[in-house]
């Protein structure tokens, strides 16, 4: 019976081996809990200065006016909103994000300068009527012209169709080219910054480079003749109807050449 | 005013030896007989266009009495009157564009299309050539000058810039021929469409610039090519039988240069 036992006693040291050897698996770890920023309150502010926020959040079904208009500017979201900028309340000259949760979130900005104030009060219970003196509304001062730096005509007909006298005293009437000659800007040596041109005229040899150009730019948009072409500060080229008469002419001229 | 009329003694007309190509011997007179594009004005307007004309200043005189288009030019006794009288209507055109006067050389016309040789031609034979080849201009190819030095390819590619582009002309007639009707010449001066004009009662060519109203006529209003000294000015109103051309070629269009 010695062998059994010996068989007996071989195999106890196989079942009492060490355990096996795994690897060190790290095990998963949860992301570090958000920190609770807690819902800032609106407190009352009496300044705020240009480019900053003032934020106000309600429950409530309000709404936000400010007295007067045009000073304070108010823009309302619905929350939750995550919102990033300067805060009046906030670091200063540092940009930060808060999240306000409450049903209605106001969003306060200055737009102009001077003094006005906030109300809140419920929703539909304040109607706006505004009241004036009578007096107009004064429109915004109108932005000066341009100043004209150059001006330039080129008259264009077709020189094998009749010239009739209305024409000829548009295109060579005394007071239109004493205008012309006066006001167009010339080339000294070359001619002044006016023209007479047959539709099908080629400019390829013209010594006045502006006029050339021009030339050039509206040509191939002209599909009507008689005409008249206008041109202010080496930029605005106006292809327009020939004039009626002189009068007329002139008028045109003056409002391009001065403003009028 | 200088009136030059059916009474007009020649030795006023002609001081100067000058002669247009006119040969009767040779000259085969043919109609006009193309049809005419020109727009014509009824010889009822006449009158009262140039009136207005005078009134607000819109012909081709005009611009000649604001100095837009030189003096009248000088052949300077040479037998070229009929180079003179095209290349004059080539001054007034670019003068009608707008641009400031340059002096052409009607020598240099004159000149190339005789080979140098002092000699008539006619109106219709100078608008060819210029039509071709255009005209040099008085900086490159001084006035009156016979000279060959200035008969340079340098000078003609300038001088290709001063061609005439569009013109009326009777096509359909041998150059010496050509002609335009005294209601068609009249039609193109009242549109400022200057005309060179060859009178064979006058062995000459002139530059038709106008139509004036002379003792309740219709009379035509030249440059002449014989110094400013002749005439009023160097220029003339021819009157009667006398203002009605017998060869005429009239410039529209030149490119501006």
């Amino acid at each position: 019976m010695k062998l059994v036992a010996s068989f007996l006693l071989a195999a106890v040291p196989l079942a009492a081996s060490a355990p096996p050897q795994y690897p060190d698996w790290p095990m998963p770890v949860a992301p570090p809990p958000k920190p609770v920023i807690p819902e800032p309150e609106a407190k009352p502010i009496s300044e705020l200065p240009e480019g900053v926020l003032y934020v106000v959040q309600s429950d409530a079904d309000v709404q936000l006016l400010a007295s007067p208009e045009k000073i304070l500017k108010i823009t309302e979201e619905s929350g939750p909103v995550t919102i990033h900028g300067k805060f009046v309340d906030g670091p200063p000259g540092k940009a930060t994000t808060r999240t306000y949760k409450k049903k209605h979130v106001f969003i306060v900005e200055r737009v102009a300068a001077g003094a006005a104030e906030l109300l809140e009060v419920p929703k539909g219970a304040v109607t706006r009527q505004p009241i004036t003196d009578g007096t107009p509304p004064t429109p915004p001062d109108p932005k000066p012209p341009e100043p004209v730096t150059s001006f330039r005509v080129i008259y264009v007909y077709e020189s094998s169709a009749a010239l009739t006298p209305a024409m000829q005293q548009v295109m060579y009437g005394n007071d239109v080219v004493n205008y012309l000659e006066a006001k167009t800007t010339p080339l000294p040596g070359v001619g002044r910054g006016f023209r007479r041109y047959d539709k099908d005229v080629d400019p390829k040899n013209e010594r006045d480079p502006a006029i050339k150009a021009l030339w050039g730019a509206v040509k191939p948009s002209i599909t009507t003749v008689p005409c008249v072409v206008i041109e202010i500060n080496g930029k605005k080229a106006d292809i327009l109807p020939f004039p009626a008469d002189q009068a007329a002419a002139l008028a045109l001229f003056k409002q391009y050449a001065e403003g009028k | 005013m200088f009136v030059i009329n059916d009474t007009t003694p020649n030795d006023i007309i002609h001081p100067a030896a000058c002669r247009t190509g006119y040969d009767p011997a040779t000259v085969v007179k043919g109609m006009f007989a193309a049809p005419s594009t020109i727009p014509m004005i009824p010889e009822s307007e006449w009158i009262p266009r140039i009136r207005d004309r005078k009134k607000y200043g819109l012909g081709l005189r005009d611009l000649f009495k604001k100095g837009k288009v030189g003096t009248v030019k000088d052949q300077n006794g040479q037998g070229y009157c009929w180079a003179y009288s095209t290349t004059r209507t080539d001054e007034y055109v670019l003068a009608s564009m707008g641009l400031d006067y340059i002096a052409l050389s009607a020598h240099s016309v004159g000149c190339k299309v005789k080979n140098f040789r002092d000699e008539g031609g006619w109106c219709g034979e100078s608008a060819q050539f210029v039509r071709q080849n255009g005209i040099v201009p008085e900086s490159l190819w001084p006035a009156k000058s016979m000279s060959h030095a200035y008969d340079t390819p340098a000078n003609w590619a300038e001088a290709a810039k001063f061609r005439i582009v569009e013109d009326y002309v009777d096509l359909t007639s041998a150059i010496y021929d050509q002609n335009l009707t005294w209601a068609q010449l009249v039609s193109c001066l009242l549109q400022n469409i200057p005309c060179a004009c060859d009178f064979d009662w006058w062995g000459h060519s002139v530059c038709a610039v106008d139509v004036d109203e002379v003792d309740g006529e219709v009379a035509l209003d030249i440059d002449n090519s014989w110094t400013p000294g002749w005439g009023d000015n160097g220029t003339a109103r021819l009157q009667g039988s006398r203002k009605k051309p017998n060869g005429a070629v009239a410039t529209r269009v030149v490119n501006p240069a």
